[in-house]
């Protein structure tokens, strides 16, 4: 990797470390919290009505409903911490200043951002699987991991519109942004569905989360001319 | 033999909305030289900044800075030019040391020695954060950054906001040296044109949508001139004669700008049977003669 991008990566890592930390511990606790809840249940009720519980309640029993929002906060904690140091005061002109090529620095700020919610999500994945497959039996396992997959990609999405909202020079863009931001998270973040539910759509939230990286890049071009 | 520019903007046009900035502009920076650009709030110096520093395109024309487009600058060129944000805006959230080593990665030729110098001489803690400094500890950090960056352009966007008298004259005699010496061209503004008196060779003075001067300061301030004179009426209109630059006056008491002589003022007034007393040319300030040429509102 060329010296320039990890001395923008070291900035980052600056900037966004113990927010990105804080929300690990967090993430974590929320794990060891809804297992310890699962574990407490299983030994006063018993594993088979527990299992049945989750699999045959209406409306069906998330145990894991805490760790919903877990990755969109990291995201919102990343983001925060990385992008309002930069328009505070305008510093991003001393980012943008920096003899990197415009695109490769905005790309290179978001990957890094994008790069540190995957560790998050690999860490509560891991986690999560590690206990999951420990109490339930592996079939279990494949439908709830679908049902967190949008809540993982909500990370993404969110921070790619907080990079975008961060940049963007007009106020009522802003605004718009937030409000479309909003809506999609919707899509994103539904919690009371069967175990596996959405199981179809992951492929267009995956396309959503792509695209969303595009208006990064749209709207640091539209700072980069000044735009109003 | 045509000067070797580092900046040239060439008939820049630039409006926000409907409103007009500036029509036409044309900006020549010649190496080795420190320009000051002078205007009144508003006058399009921010405008200015933010185009040669490619965070604003313009509505037509270009500059260049060395012969490359402000809009597309190679990462070569960025690294020729050190740029001082106004307020010495800084990464705050950084220590002096991690800032430096952040900065080091970018510039193959980093004067580490020429920052510590600086920082050396600031009663800071080794940890403490930017954000906690004062203005002044700031502003050494921001130039000592610029010392080790070692750039052949600087542009210094109002440099004086914030710092008290004592660090200003620091600043300035620091950087006056610094650019003779190493042969570096500026390009900077300030609010406080008293500053600039000390360190420019050149001044561009803007008004709304124009430049009123674009010359070295000893030919502006050698040519511009103020007269006074008092009158036996204060009614007497002068403004709208050709030899009139600028003419304010309190009562009977004149304030006449112009770039003309002691002779052709006194004919002016001798052929239109104005009756004067206590006329006098009076030395004039970089500041005074700013504020004459622009005028006080």
């Amino acid at each position: 990797m060329k010296r320039p991008l990890l001395h923008l990566f070291y900035k980052e890592w600056i900037k966004t470390r113990w927010a990105f930390l804080g929300m690990l511990l967090l993430g974590i606790a929320t794990m060891l919290y809804i297992f310890t809840a699962v574990e407490n249940k299983i030994t006063l009720q018993g594993a088979k009505t527990i299992l049945l519980r989750i699999l045959y309640d209406e409306p069906p029993v998330i145990y894991y409903a805490s760790f919903r929002y877990i990755p969109l906060l990291t995201a919102i904690a990343v983001g925060i911490s990385q992008y309002v140091p930069e328009i505070t005061q305008k510093r991003i002109r001393l980012t943008l200043h920096l003899p990197i090529g415009n695109h490769t620095l905005i790309a290179g700020m978001a990957g890094f951002g994008l790069v540190l919610l995957t560790l998050g999500n690999l860490l509560y994945t891991g986690l999560f699987l590690y206990y999951n497959v420990r109490l339930f039996p592996a079939e279990i396992t494949r439908p709830v991991m679908i049902s967190l997959t949008p809540w993982l990609l909500s990370s993404y999405i969110a921070y790619n519109f907080i990079a975008m909202i961060a940049m963007e020079p007009g106020k009522w863009r802003k605004v718009a942004y937030s409000v479309i931001a909003w809506y999609i998270l919707q899509f994103f973040l539904v919690g009371d569905r069967p175990h596996g539910a959405f199981g179809a759509s992951i492929p267009v939230l995956v396309l959503m989360t792509i695209l969303s990286s595009g208006g990064v890049l749209y709207t640091s071009q539209r700072f980069y001319k000044g735009e109003r | 033999m045509e000067p070797n520019y580092v900046i040239q903007c060439i008939n820049l046009t630039h409006y926000y909305g409907k409103k007009l900035v500036y029509e036409n502009l044309n900006i020549n920076v010649a190496e080795g030289r420190i320009l000051g650009l002078l205007g009144k709030n508003g006058a399009g110096k921010s405008t200015t900044i933010n185009i040669l520093n490619g965070f604003l395109e313009p509505r037509s024309g270009q500059c260049l800075i060395y012969g490359e487009n402000t809009q597309h600058l190679s990462p070569a060129t960025k690294r020729r030019i050190g740029y001082l944000i106004e307020g010495h805006v800084q990464y705050a959230f950084m220590n002096v040391h991690q800032i430096e080593k952040f900065y080091s990665g970018f510039y193959p030729n980093w004067k580490r020695d020429a920052y510590f110098n600086l920082i050396d001489k600031l009663k800071i803690t080794p940890h403490q954060k930017i954000s906690t400094m004062s203005c002044g500890q700031r502003a050494q950090v921001a130039l000592g950054l610029i010392l080790a960056q070692d750039p052949d352009l600087l542009i210094l966007d109002d440099f004086s906001l914030g710092l008290d008298p004592g660090y200003r004259r620091l600043f300035i005699d620091y950087m006056r040296e610094y650019a003779k010496a190493e042969g570096k061209t500026v390009f900077l503004t300030s609010h406080i044109i008293q500053d600039m008196e000390r360190l420019i060779d050149d001044i561009l003075i803007m008004d709304y949508n124009r430049v009123l001067v674009q010359s070295p300061v000893q030919d502006f301030t050698s040519r511009f001139k103020e007269f006074t004179f008092e009158l036996d009426r204060d009614d007497v209109e002068l403004k709208e004669h050709p030899l009139a630059v600028n003419v304010e006056h309190l009562r009977n008491h004149y304030e006449f700008y112009t770039y003309g002589n002691e002779t052709e003022v006194k004919q002016l007034l001798e052929s239109q049977g104005i009756a004067y007393r206590n006329f006098k040319e009076e030395p004039m300030t970089l500041e005074d003669a700013f504020i004459g040429l622009t005028g006080k509102y």
